[in-house]
């Protein structure tokens, strides 16, 4: 039986790891200030001119119902674009770095927890193992729903 | 080109002739008629059957055709065009246009379709009845033409056409099949024979599978005339050779057919008879004379009689000839009128985010430049500014259409529904050539249809109770545009009973949408319409009534970043102002800050900008008094709740330039406001930039923009922001209220 293997882009906020599908990641780049968008809730962190396209930048970290990320110099943006049925959309998350592009196995991807992860477990796609560190493998399309998190964005203007 | 091209453009042309069917049409029903607009039907039909025939979509020739007759006998005054008639015509079109829409399967497959088909075909046989009998006789344009010489009128019925096609060899690569030319010209009448000539077919090591070898001689009998034959070969006519013989030919004119067409003479001879078009003792009668000829008089002899055979081939359909060339120059004329070329909607999108981009590029270097202090660099970038700004405004005016078109289509609207309704209703129409953004003009067609529904059901009265009243029966509407500032408006007014302020008041209550007691003025009465939900209508009619429609035409019109003024006299009528951007992708901003987050202003709202401090708070309220009038403002940091975010950098600003309170007053509809800021920046050409879907819900900003040097400033929406100042004072006060008891 030939095993499907699938790439991840891996990364680290507040030393936990964290793994992203290959395929719906754009570019990365470096950290360069952001601009705060009025009135919106914590999870926004604002916006950032990508070569002339205004991208919304995510803290991943207030999202996955965390403590909001710290900026440092070495923060970046990972760039991702989702297609999602209703439209296409290009997002900006918060990382306190990026470490490497992996290939995993589906065989070595586990199911979520149930609980214990202490992420909401749609937002999981899977756990991966590596060099006895477990990486969280998200699911972009649930976690960064621009549906949902429009619905989170009129709910906190309100 | 690929046959899937080449159909496209015949949706678009049936799209168009359908458009100048439908408005000769609704001039028709107003009482204009005459013999032009007649042609323009008649043609419109016409080129639409034609096109569909060489598509093999039969259901839309068959159906055109019986319509196309009918024309055909009105332009002949055969008929009188009536109101029944224009009615039923109107009907047709719209059929004309579903079947368009479809193809010959999918239209087998409806039999809701079908059943239309035969329907309308029956109400037709009225006007159609005689004409099979009449046109060989007495209609046909060649038998007009030809009833000089009795003999070959007589001839005529009885007589076949004769056409032989000398396709071009590439036709099949363009995407024409030769077949269904042939099968098109029987919808014309009856192909008697036809022989297809094989000569030039090549040996198998030669064959080309897309070169056409064949040429075809056929003869039709057909009640049709020489134009419409003609037609049929509209597509390949430039570079093919086709002749068309008329029934009442004489035997001349094929010698001269037969001396034109490449192959041997008496072979092509034979040809013909084969098709029956010549019988075989004429035909030898006839060589017989030519080569006597020929041999008597030599070579001046036989180009002599060829050019006598060929003047009287065209001689005798010179009319025919004639009309046909006044058709392609009328054609022509009009075609010149307006001057357009079609483009691809997403090309011209295209070219305008580039040139945003160009102009954002333009600032950056402008913003450079000024830093350099060098001032040829100044100088040249100024020159560049300047053509930048042509070049926008150039691209720009590419988007704009002039909202008549979309005019124009409300009169076919009013028409039915006053019809429906039955109630009589003149629309008048002024400022079609008001210009405004194609992507507006898109997006207004419904909220407008909406209005203009409402109006003629709810506003306008219905005869009795016009006559009652002592107005005329004749209600009247009217759609106008006009530019008022750097906005457009457009006006949808009705002479009618106005809106029944006591109605919409106990219609809001009963439905919760207000407090028995609340005091309203009239504009916040009348915008109580446009409240999801609400109808005031006694009975749910078909057209309106279902309390969906008024809402959504804010919400549509909001979204263009417009605005509804409305206003009513009972008994006089009602008027709808919908006040519109000139364009949605670049506008003249006007750069402020607040707590150090960049914000653009709409140029267009702004009044004037004064300096608070000079102007004295008017005790503890957010008000001013500006030359004696009080206006309120809002505080920007205040609304949208900014804190200096980077407190490090945010001292060094303040160090460089302390924030100074400044006051732009801004102007929306008759809402006068100040918003009050730290630092006013200027003037700004920007690029809007949705903000997308995440921050739909973020009210007073409209979208985004960056600047020369890359920051992204928000773009205010100033009756949003208006509005959002007024609920928070709602909800303070609540607040407020509750802590006191």
């Amino acid at each position: 039986m030939v095993e499907k293997s699938s790439q991840f882009l891996t990364f680290t906020i507040a030393d936990e790891h964290f793994g992203m599908d290959l395929h719906q990641t754009r570019e990365i780049i470096e950290y360069a200030g952001i601009t705060q968008v009025p009135l919106m809730p914590q999870f926004i962190s604002g916006v950032i001119n990508l070569r002339g396209e205004v991208v919304p930048v995510i803290d991943l970290s207030v999202r996955l119902g965390r403590q909001p990320i710290t900026i440092h110099k070495r923060t970046c943006v990972i760039v991702i674009e989702l297609h999602t049925s209703e439209q296409h959309c290009v997002l900006g998350l918060l990382a306190d770095a990026v470490n490497e592009v992996i290939d995993i196995s589906s065989s070595n991807i586990e199911d979520a927890p149930a609980f214990g992860a202490k992420i909401r477990a749609e937002f999981i796609q899977g756990i991966a193992k590596k060099d006895d560190e477990f990486i969280v493998l998200l699911d972009a399309e649930k976690t960064l729903s621009p549906r949902e998190l429009a619905h989170l964005v009129e709910a906190e203007l309100q | 080109m690929s046959l899937d091209a080449v159909l496209q453009t015949f949706y678009v042309e049936a799209q168009e002739h359908l458009e100048s069917m439908e408005n000769v049409l609704l001039k028709m029903d107003e009482g204009e008629c005459d013999d032009e607009m007649l042609n323009e039907i008649f043609r419109s039909a016409h080129t639409i059957k034609g096109s569909a025939g060489i598509f093999g979509l039969d259901h839309i020739v068959n159906f055109t055709h019986v319509v196309e007759n009918v024309l055909d006998r009105a332009r002949d005054n055969e008929i009188t065009v009536e109101k029944a008639l224009i009615d039923i015509i109107f009907k047709c079109r719209d059929h004309i246009q579903s079947l368009v829409g479809v193809t010959l399967d999918e239209f087998n497959a409806q039999t809701d379709l079908q059943k239309t088909d035969s329907d309308l075909l029956e109400a037709l046989m009225p006007w159609a009845s005689e004409s099979s009998n009449q046109t060989i006789t007495e209609k046909d344009p060649i038998a007009e033409i030809t009833t000089d010489n009795a003999q070959a009128n007589e001839e005529a019925s009885d007589k076949f056409w004769h056409i032989s096609l000398r396709l071009s060899t590439d036709c099949l690569k363009n995407g024409m099949d030769p077949l269904s030319f042939i099968k098109f010209l029987s919808s014309l009448g009856e192909i008697k024979h036809i022989e297809t000539i094989i000569d030039n077919f090549p040996t198998a090591s030669d064959y080309d599978a897309e070169t056409l070898y064949f040429a075809y001689e056929i003869s039709l009998q057909s009640d049709a005339n020489l134009e419409a034959i003609e037609n049929t070969f509209m597509f390949v006519q430039d570079d093919s050779d086709i002749s068309i013989l008329p029934p009442s030919a004489k035997v001349d004119d094929y010698l001269a057919l037969i001396d034109k067409l490449p192959e041997e003479n008496q072979r092509l001879g034979d040809i013909l008879v084969n098709c029956g078009s010549l019988t075989k003792h004429s035909l030898e009668l006839a060589l017989i004379s030519q080569s006597k000829e020929t041999s008597g008089s030599g070579e001046e002899g036989v180009n002599h009689k060829l050019g006598e055979l060929l003047t009287e081939q065209h001689k005798v359909p010179e009319t025919v000839v004639n009309a046909a060339l006044n058709k392609q120059q009328q054609n022509k004329s009009q075609s010149q009128e307006g001057k357009q070329i079609r483009i691809d909607s997403n090309r011209l999108d295209h070219l305008i985010n580039l040139i945003g981009e160009l102009v954002i590029n333009q600032q950056r270097i402008d913003l450079l430049s000024k830093n350099s202090k060098n001032p040829p660099l100044i100088e040249a970038v100024d020159d560049f500014e300047n053509f930048t700004n042509q070049i926008r405004d150039a691209a720009l005016s590419l988007r704009m259409v002039p909202i008549g078109g979309t005019f124009q289509r409300f009169k076919r609207l009013v028409r039915d529904t006053a019809q429906e309704l039955g109630k009589e209703v003149e629309l008048t129409i002024d400022g079609a050539e008001t210009e405004l953004d194609r992507l507006m003009v898109e997006k207004l067609g419904d909220p407008l249809t909406h209005i203009v529904r409402n109006a003629m059901d709810h506003g306008l009265e219905s005869i009795e109770e016009r006559r009652a009243v002592g107005k005329s029966v004749k209600g009247q509407l009217k759609l106008s545009a006009y530019h008022e500032a750097s906005h457009i408006v457009i006006a949808i007014s009705d002479d009618g009973n106005g809106i029944d302020k006591e109605r919409v008041r106990e219609k809001a209550i009963e439905k919760g949408i207000i407090n028995a007691d609340s005091q309203l003025t009239d504009n916040e009465l009348f915008h109580l319409i446009f409240h999801p939900g609400f109808s005031t209508a006694a009975a749910v009619t078909n057209l309106s009534g279902r309390g969906v429609g008024m809402d959504v035409v804010k919400r549509n019109v909001e979204a263009l970043q417009g605005s509804i003024d409305i206003s009513s006299q009972t008994g006089v009528g009602s008027e709808f102002k919908i006040r519109l951007p000139l364009t949605l992708a670049i506008i003249d901003g006007f750069h402020v800050e607040a707590k150090g987050t960049h914000f653009i202003i709409p140029q267009a709202t702004i009044i004037e900008c004064i300096d608070l401090a000079n102007h004295l708070d008017i005790k503890g309220r957010h008000c001013i008094n500006l030359r004696g009038e009080m206006i309120p403002y809002l505080n920007m940091a205040e609304i949208f709740n900014l804190t200096s975010g980077d407190e490090h950098s945010l001292k060094d600003t303040m160090l460089q330039h302390p924030p100074k309170r400044e006051l732009v007053i801004v102007q929306f509809g008759s809402d006068v406001a100040g918003i009050a800021v730290d630092t006013l920046n200027g003037e700004i050409q920007t690029v809007v930039k949705p903000l997308g879907p995440i921050f739909k819900a973020l009210k007073g900003i409209g979208g985004s923009s960056l600047l020369g040097n890359g920051d992204i400033a928000f773009i205010l929406d100033v009756p949003q922001l208006i509005e959002l100042a007024i609920s928070n004072e709602i909800t303070n006060k609540i607040t407020s209220d509750e802590r006191i008891s």
